[in-house]
């Protein structure tokens, strides 16, 4: 296991940066760097490594990613040498979650052109049959699927399933306790603003948070 | 008619000063009120402060289900600070539960309701809210506050430079709170009318020391700004009974107060008995936390322990290590003779949100007001606020009778409220 790669992957938004951290907690080595930093939308940080983008062009990190975790979406994977053996754990979370997460994200972001939800629905949707199809037929790589709400419903059950997946080498306990509930607020917080008429929501934060530091501040408080 | 429940806040006023103005003669409305029904001490939430406070009277849960730990909490694996507001709360308010059932409600100033969500009704945050716009649902109460010029709360930060100013910020802004609280209670339909007076909170935390000092250039004004709290209630009481005799009145404060001896430092102390670690003196922020840090502190009595898994540089495991240094800290904290008592987290919270909770919650003992700014290098010393929080002597005031074995906490009001409303 040593010299396997353990690769944690699936769409954007479905869960790859909370399975990074389970890995993390439970004792494994990870492949990352301060690139990218928590936000409100990641508020644990995102375990992103800049070089897995650049995976066809340059593999040469692979080796020093042995026996350790690396986070790459799935549309990379296609570019993973053949010359390695890996273990892919590969998120699944509903396409709707996924792409209420990545709106609420990108709309943060400020980003304004954002796909239609039926089309980034039918996209990923072709997406995932391939690249399950594509897995399949991979001798050198090992899959584990984990649906995100079942890890976050059944965190002891999620990490025992990883940790007998990489070789009974990781302490459950730790895992299930860096399973951060919260998270799943992101669904239905994105439910929420749709549904029930929330006037105010948006960066009322960044706004007003001076004021309101200076308000407490001025009763004594922080 | 349907049942109909009033509520009325009074933030920070303490049982005991209730108790002691009512036989002085400075209550004369309060008096008589409270000899329809029952008067009792309160417990409010831990930590005592307003946001976790109003929170819990308002969804009746404790911080673990609804998600507010105090004015300020950290985003999740992070040492970043964020406010959590209305939107961070995570259990339903009253009016949004009555509301499921079409019933009506006004509320007005409630601490931690901003920015303002839509409600069956009219809702107008209370502190920390920024934006009167944002602060109001539905517009048109917007409009009609904006009208009067009404006044979210007092400038704390002008207060604390000029008691003169403090003092006509509270009459006017007081002035403006009764004016808008009295014009939605006749001209708005409701069920459920809550309205809180945050002034006598701002008025304790500059002044408390004019209470009992009567040489005090504003020890006469202390004494008369009850007489006008007093006043209103009367007004708010009788106007509940015309509208439906069988309504239910209830009057309740957050959290009690009395007289700052000392504001303590706790991150100070930490940092004196090597459990906490600085990048940089003096430290500006807990991002500033080091490696090897193994607890720190957050406004008011909030101990965090730095745990591997939940925090960045976390260097504390879990399981003997983390319940060895709870107990090694809670001995320590309570020889510092300001302290009255620790509470490990599930031993006081329970809920969903239990994860996110201070490890620690402290309860000093009173005069000793805890502190969580990382900057100081003195763990105690007297600044310029005069009052702090009490947990034990909040009040509760009911029109009807009621029998508890157990003294009231804030959180049972809710039910009351529910109860009162035939829900």
């Amino acid at each position: 296991m040593r010299e396997v790669v353990t690769i944690v992957s699936g769409l954007p938004r479905s869960g790859t940066s909370m399975m990074m951290r389970m890995l993390e907690a439970g004792g494994m080595g990870i492949v990352t760097d301060s690139v990218r930093s928590a936000d409100e939308d990641n508020p644990r940080g995102y375990y992103e490594f800049e070089d897995v983008k650049r995976i066809k062009d340059d593999a040469s990190w692979l080796e020093g990613a042995k026996g350790k975790a690396v986070k790459m979406v799935s549309m990379l994977l296609y570019g993973l040498p053949q010359d390695r053996t890996y273990r892919v754990i590969f998120m699944r979370r509903e396409i709707g979650e996924v792409i209420a997460s990545q709106r609420v994200m990108l709309e943060r972001m400020g980003e304004r052109n954002i796909p239609e939800d039926d089309e980034m629905g039918r996209l990923y949707k072709r997406h995932l049959e391939e690249i399950e199809r594509w897995l399949e037929g991979q001798q050198n790589i090992k899959v584990l699927y984990m649906n995100y709400k079942d890890v976050l419903e059944d965190p002891q059950g999620g990490a025992l399933r990883i940790s007998r997946f990489l070789g009974d080498s990781l302490n459950v306990e730790d895992m299930v306790r860096a399973v951060d509930m919260s998270l799943y607020r992101q669904r239905s917080q994105a439910k929420n603003s749709n549904e029930k008429d929330l006037p105010h929501a948006g960066d009322m934060e960044k706004e007003d948070s001076d004021k309101i530091e200076a308000q407490l501040k001025a009763l004594g408080y922080m | 008619m349907g049942k109909k429940v009033v509520v009325l806040g009074v933030d920070g006023v303490p049982y005991t000063l209730v108790q002691r103005f009512i036989r002085d003669g400075v209550m004369p409305n309060l008096a008589g009120i409270v000899k329809k029904g029952t008067l009792a001490q309160m417990d409010s939430s831990l930590p005592e402060v307003s946001s976790v406070a109003w929170t819990t009277f308002a969804t009746g849960a404790n911080p673990a289900a609804h998600g507010i730990y105090g004015f300020m909490d950290l985003v999740p694996g992070t040492y970043k600070m964020y406010f959590p507001n209305s939107q961070n709360v995570k259990q339903d308010a009253v009016w949004e539960i009555i509301g499921k059932s079409g019933k009506r409600s006004v509320v007005v100033n409630v601490p931690n309701t901003y920015p303002a969500k839509a409600i069956n009704g009219s809702l107008v945050a209370g502190f920390v809210a920024i934006d009167l716009k944002k602060a109001t649902y539905p517009e048109s109460t917007y409009n009609y506050l904006n009208s009067i010029g009404y006044r979210i709360d007092i400038d704390s930060q002008k207060a604390r430079g000029s008691q003169d100013y403090l003092v006509e910020d509270l009459n006017n802004t007081l002035e403006k709170r009764k004016e808008a609280v009295l014009h939605l209670f006749d001209n708005e339909e409701w069920d459920l009318f809550i309205a809180v007076i945050t002034e006598t909170d701002r008025l304790h935390h500059f002044m408390w020391d004019a209470l009992d000092d009567a040489g005090h250039k504003y020890h006469s004004f202390f004494r008369d700004y009850y007489k006008k709290i007093d006043e209103f209630v009367g007004i708010v009481y009788e106007r509940t009974l015309k509208v439906n005799p069988e309504s239910t009145f209830m009057l309740l404060s957050d959290h009690g107060f009395t007289k700052i001896e000392k504001e303590v430092y706790l991150n100070c102390w930490l940092k004196e008995n090597g459990y906490l670690k600085t990048t940089k003196e003096p430290a500006s922020s807990t991002e500033d936390i080091a490696d090897g840090t193994r607890a720190f502190a957050l406004d008011p009595s909030r101990i965090y322990i730095n745990m591997k898994g939940r925090f960045p540089k976390g260097c504390v495991n879990s399981g003997v290590e983390y319940d060895k240094l709870r107990v090694e800290l809670s001995e320590n904290l309570l020889k510092t003779g300001v302290i009255k008592s620790v509470f490990r987290k599930e031993e006081i919270y329970s809920g969903p949100f239990l994860d996110m909770a201070p490890d620690l919650v402290l309860l000093p003992e009173d005069g000793y007001d805890l502190k969580g700014s990382i900057g100081r290098s003195t763990f105690m010393e007297k600044g310029i606020l005069q009052g702090m929080h009490t947990y034990h002597d909040a009040v509760f005031f009911i029109d009807k009778p009621l029998e508890r074995e157990e003294k009231m906490n804030i959180s049972d009001v809710a039910g009351l409220v529910l109860e009162g409303l035939g829900c």
